[in-house]
């Protein structure tokens, strides 16, 4: 896992109140569903959590958004992007 | 992911039927379609087994006397009433229907001052009456949040006859549903969505409602806390011929100190629709086993 990776999965952890670690989430295995089992609300929360933290807004206009839901993986790719971006 | 019971439940549509129907509605008149809904009540009726169990095990609920076929009958005919007035409503005949509404000052309120708030209603009267006339024709800045592909053939002819009714939908049912939602409610608007049918997959509460405990999604009450935005109940009831009795109150407010917790709001929720089901029981619209734990 790489640092980014880390930092998300422990956003994630703390903002939904997961009773995992964040060490323990694979970075490649899907976040909504199966996987961490995160539905819709909960990826809306991730959404305002990392609006706060990193600064943009995911939108689900941007073609990429299933996408970067897709993993920690992803998500975190997107997140560095769109902060360079930024 | 197995999709409960109202998804798969494929609309007993007959495609023939409803095209005749809608013709004569809209050039015949409301009287005559009026007289036609009851042989077609009889029909399906006749001829729907699980829903008209589901009718039955509903009503013995609700009714002080054990259901009877005429109960049912008044219970189909009841929903067939109600979506064909929507047909009369989309094709912009919306003065034909008298409308007691209160509390609408509430929502008025709400909107005119740019505070955001969450509207939550059910499957019983008329939601999309409501929707059409306070959405398309008063254009208040309002939102619905539906799954998509659930009763798809009636609604495209609807959509034939009115394009605007898909403006202002967020379907439900993808991850990124609700990332939209956020921007749309921090501009101030209002979303509204249905409270009362649950997803195997998304996180409900068991809510004692006539008699025994249902599961409720918990999304209402997540969205509204979420958000620190009130949560508005909203009901549309069919009260007779070309009447209909709109209100809407308070559920909670997410913008106070003392919050109460997910389940307390949506066994308020329950509480409220009972109330609603009981002054009058044939506006439930949940043709299904409602109070079947496994979906």
């Amino acid at each position: 896992m790489s640092p980014l990776e880390l930092e998300l999965a422990r956003l994630i952890v703390a903002t939904l109140g997961l009773e995992v670690d964040a060490e323990s989430i694979d970075p490649k295995a899907p976040l909504y569903g199966e996987g961490l089992g995160l539905d819709s609300i909960d990826m809306l929360e991730l959404s305002v959590a990392i609006k706060k933290s990193y600064g943009f807004q995911i939108r689900s206009e941007d073609p990429d958004t299933v996408r970067t839901f897709a993993s920690l993986r992803n998500l975190a790719e997107t997140v560095e992007q769109r902060r360079i971006a930024a | 992911m197995t999709a409960p019971h109202w998804l798969r439940q494929r609309e007993r549509s007959n495609t023939f039927w409803i095209n005749t129907i809608v013709w004569i509605a809209l050039h015949v008149g409301r009287p005559v379609a009026r007289a036609l809904l009851y042989p077609i009540t009889a029909y399906f009726l006749a001829f729907s087994g699980t829903a008209r169990a589901a009718s039955r095990q509903y009503l013995a609920r609700v009714l002080p006397h054990p259901p009877r076929t005429r109960d049912l009958f008044r219970h189909y005919h009841t929903f067939a009433q109600t979506i064909l007035d929507r047909l009369f409503v989309y094709a912009g005949r919306a003065s034909l229907f008298r409308l007691d509404v209160r509390g609408f000052e509430l929502l008025e309120g709400f909107i005119a001052t740019g505070q955001p708030c969450l509207l939550v209603g059910a499957h019983y009267g008329s939601v999309d009456l409501l929707r059409t006339l306070a959405v398309v024709d008063k254009g208040l800045s309002i939102r619905a949040l539906m799954y998509p592909e659930n009763a798809s053939r009636i609604m495209s002819l609807f959509r034939r006859i009115n394009p605007s009714l898909s403006d202002g939908i967020i379907a439900l049912g993808r991850p990124d549903t609700f990332i939209d939602v956020a921007a749309f409610l921090e501009a101030g608007g209002c979303v509204a969505l249905l409270g009362d049918r649950s997803m195997r997959d998304e996180k409900r509460i068991a809510c004692e409602f006539l008699g025994s405990p249902a599961w409720f999604p918990e999304a209402p009450a997540r969205l509204a806390r979420l958000f620190r935005v009130p949560l508005l109940l909203f009901a549309c009831t069919h009260s007779g011929d070309a009447e209909y009795a709109v209100h809407f109150e308070l559920l909670a407010d997410f913008r106070t100190e003392s919050l109460p917790t997910n389940a307390q709001v949506v066994q308020e929720y329950a509480r409220r629709l009972e109330d609603l089901c009981r002054g009058s029981p044939y506006n439930w619209f949940n043709f299904y086993d409602f109070w079947d734990g496994s979906t």
